[in-house]
């Protein structure tokens, strides 16, 4: 599993290695992004796998307005995902063996509560389109993405989140269903 | 209104169509020749067109357009967020992009839509206005050649997801349009990579690309005005019915 602190009871609870992302936090210019690069790089030479699950979640949210927001905050939360996002899900699919898969978790507000969590909706939106992406670039080696998410900590949100992801990307990567792909899942959603 | 990256494009097309309402049409962009050019097309089109020059990636530029906007006019009915990276038709591999080309993205599309919002949501509530912001087919389903592109479509619509339910009670309206038209980076799109004229229009069941002025500018036109008034938190595709969204 590639990801950061915060979902490393979900490794656990999967019986995973996690390898964690670059702690680094964006500022608007982007300073730290050379750590990022650098990592990205590292992770070139890694082994190839059957399967990853990714998941990058902060160690703690909370509701926001863009209307109070300033940019700082704005980078340091929203920019500093999608940037370790896409690379983490970049470096999965090229670490993921021909035929195997990947699985995105994400933290998704419910629609009808996500008043305030216009951040984490739109990572979440933007990961979901990310693995479209790469499910078509890495098509010819047979690589499948997936989605999973879940609102266990973000708006409208019940449960918990190890409960709610575990047994979802257990399914979707022990399942002997080749011709699934892109599936997205929404854990303990109402909505 | 006010309408960034509307030198050119899509843009162009929804100044222009708002122009045709006889809506004063404020284009912001930072080119100043062609956006100039664009506001002297609304005005023939029957509006009133004022250029104000804007990077979008700049707070304090928006906010400067904004103020511009509000000063000559008295108020902001709507905005609209249609500016996007230079990098947006370029084709590239998700393992060659490099974190400053994903940061130009992000900064034009994502940032940008933040410094509108930000800015213009105070007079937007004293109007009960609304605010579009442009999104993509590529922001539902991926692209292989624009997976950046494709994902900061992506986040915009979750951005307008939530300002809609944020704003709803302040009587200010968010939606996304999704539009497929001719324009620049379309055009561009498909001279650096052959086989997407056939990939997009081969089952398109138009067959053809929207006009950004007839075809497009008119949606976004009725998502800004009151006729709109109980339409908010939605992606409109505009797209000739190509994406198998709905």
């Amino acid at each position: 599993m590639i990801g950061t602190p915060a979902v490393r009871p979900i490794a656990e609870g999967l019986g995973a290695v996690l390898d964690e992302l670059p702690a680094v936090v964006l500022d608007p210019a982007w300073t730290a992004s050379p750590v990022i690069e650098t990592w990205r790089e590292a992770q070139r030479s890694v082994a190839p796998v059957d399967s990853l699950v990714v998941a990058v979640w902060p160690e703690t949210v909370a509701p926001s307005s863009v209307v109070t927001l300033d940019l700082e905050e704005w980078s340091a939360r929203l920019e500093t995902s999608f940037a370790l996002w896409f690379c983490a899900l970049d470096v999965a699919c090229d670490r993921c063996a021909e035929g195997g898969q990947v699985v995105a978790v994400t933290e998704r507000p419910e629609a009808k509560d996500s008043a305030g969590w216009s951040l984490e909706s739109a990572v979440a939106d933007a990961v979901e389109v990310m693995v479209r992406s790469l499910a078509l670039v890495h098509r010819s080696r047979r690589v499948r993405l997936h989605v999973v998410s879940t609102s266990a900590r973000v708006g409208g949100g019940t449960g918990t989140p190890v409960a709610d992801v575990v047994g979802a990307v257990a399914m979707l990567l022990d399942t002997d269903a080749p011709g699934i792909n892109t599936a997205v899942i929404r854990v303990g959603s109402d909505s | 209104m006010l309408v960034t990256g509307a030198s050119g494009g899509v843009g162009r097309g929804i100044a222009i169509a708002c122009g045709a309402a006889g809506w004063s049409v404020w284009v912001a962009a930072r080119r100043q020749a062609e956006g100039r050019e664009v506001a002297a097309e609304v005005t023939a089109a029957g509006g009133r067109g004022t250029f104000v020059e804007c990077d979008v990636a700049d707070g304090d530029s928006v906010a400067s357009a904004v103020a511009a906007t509000v000063a000559r006019e008295g108020r902001l009915d709507g905005a609209v967020h249609n500016a996007t990276s230079g990098r947006s038709p370029v084709p590239v591999v998700p393992a060659e992009v490099p974190l400053d080309h994903l940061r130009d993205h992000v900064v034009v599309s994502v940032r940008g839509a933040y410094w509108l919002a930000h800015h213009a949501y105070p007079h937007l509530v004293v109007t009960r206005g609304s605010l579009v912001l442009l999104t993509s087919e590529a922001g539902f389903g991926g692209t292989m050649r624009l997976a950046p592109y494709a994902a900061v479509k992506g986040a915009v619509r979750g951005l307008a997801r939530s300002w809609a339910r944020e704003w709803g009670r302040d009587g200010v309206r968010v939606n996304c349009v999704a539009p497929l038209a001719e324009s620049p980076a379309v055009t561009a799109a498909m001279a650096a990579d052959v086989t997407m004229a056939d990939r997009v229009l081969g089952r398109h069941p138009l067959g053809r690309l929207g006009d950004p002025v007839d075809d497009v500018g008119p949606v976004v036109r009725f998502l800004l005005s009151d006729e709109a008034g109980y339409v908010t938190g939605m992606t409109v595709m505009v797209d000739g019915g190509n994406a198998p969204v709905t």
